[in-house]
């Protein structure tokens, strides 16, 4: 059976690491990085991941930006966001993009394992 | 800001601090009182505050804390200086967040955002605030001392 794509869209490198080490074992594939919204949505058209994990504070354009420009391009997109900033207001705001998979950081690799498998079996990202 | 709300954000540093250092790095750091880092070799971090109250976060360890730290969080040694930024910038940015989080939980309309952190490292360092009233939180861990100092604009 091949792995799931993930997309990472973040500019830590340290996150790309550890989304790396959480994921890879467990049946996902990290197949790019975007430091940036900008970059991120370049390499989703070209890539086609089954997830994206996107970070919310990023250059260039941030990650909640970034998840309306890739609604709109499929709305069935499947987007983890991940921030060390998690508040209600913030939440709020990225649910009424319509992302409703929200992790803080620091993340334990099995909350975002059980996550992407989750949002793999969900019929809606 | 008044008095109780930099108490309520000094809590939530503390408090942020130490999550992010236990399941980060699996290091316990217990409040002591004032203590120096005796090492020379320093490394700080400072995040701005920004939003209704401005202010910025420091953060300072010793080279040795640092080391053990960055190694944890990268799942080994780490070969070049540039990831022990990397790694000591996003330490600094999760529990900032965190506690900004916290804070803007608890007093709605507070939009407390954070500017990218700065890390800085030498022999001797040390950073100066001007005109910013700050309280520093001493830690003490099993690899060294850390100190979290947090200061406003006009407390």
């Amino acid at each position: 059976m091949g792995s799931y794509k993930v997309l990472v869209v973040d500019d830590s490198p340290f996150i790309l690491k550890a989304v790396k080490r959480a994921l890879e074992p467990n049946g996902f594939e990290i197949v790019g990085h975007g430091e940036n919204g900008k970059l991120g949505l370049a390499l989703y058209q070209q890539l086609k991941p089954d997830i994206i994990t996107l970070d919310v504070t990023m250059p260039v354009m941030d990650g909640l930006e970034t998840a309306k420009a890739l609604f709109q391009i499929d709305p069935s997109v499947k987007i983890i966001m991940l921030s060390a900033m998690g508040d209600d207001d913030l939440i709020l705001s990225a649910k009424k993009i319509g992302i409703n998979n929200f992790i803080s950081k620091p993340f334990k690799a099995d909350e975002l394992v059980k996550m992407a498998n989750e949002l793999l079996r969900s019929e809606q990202g | 800001m008044e008095e109780e709300k930099f108490n309520t954000f000094v809590n939530c540093v503390s408090d942020a601090f130490r999550n992010v250092a236990d399941m980060v790095a699996q290091f316990e750091f217990k409040e002591c009182s004032k203590e120096r880092i005796e090492e020379k070799k320093k490394y700080s971090v400072v995040v701005g505050i920004v939003g209704k109250n401005k202010g910025r976060i420091l953060f300072e360890a010793g080279g040795s804390l640092v080391k053990k730290l960055t190694e944890a969080m990268n799942d080994g040694p780490i070969s070049n200086v540039m990831d022990v930024y990397i790694c000591l910038l996003e330490f600094s940015n999760m529990f900032c967040g965190n506690a900004a989080t916290l804070i803007n939980n608890k007093y709605r309309g507070s939009d407390m955002r954070l500017t990218p952190p700065a890390v800085f490292s030498g022999v001797e360092l040390q950073v100066i605030t001007p005109n910013i009233h700050s309280i520093t939180t001493y830690y003490k861990s099993e690899h060294g001392i850390v100190t979290v100092d947090i200061g406003f604009e006009g407390v």
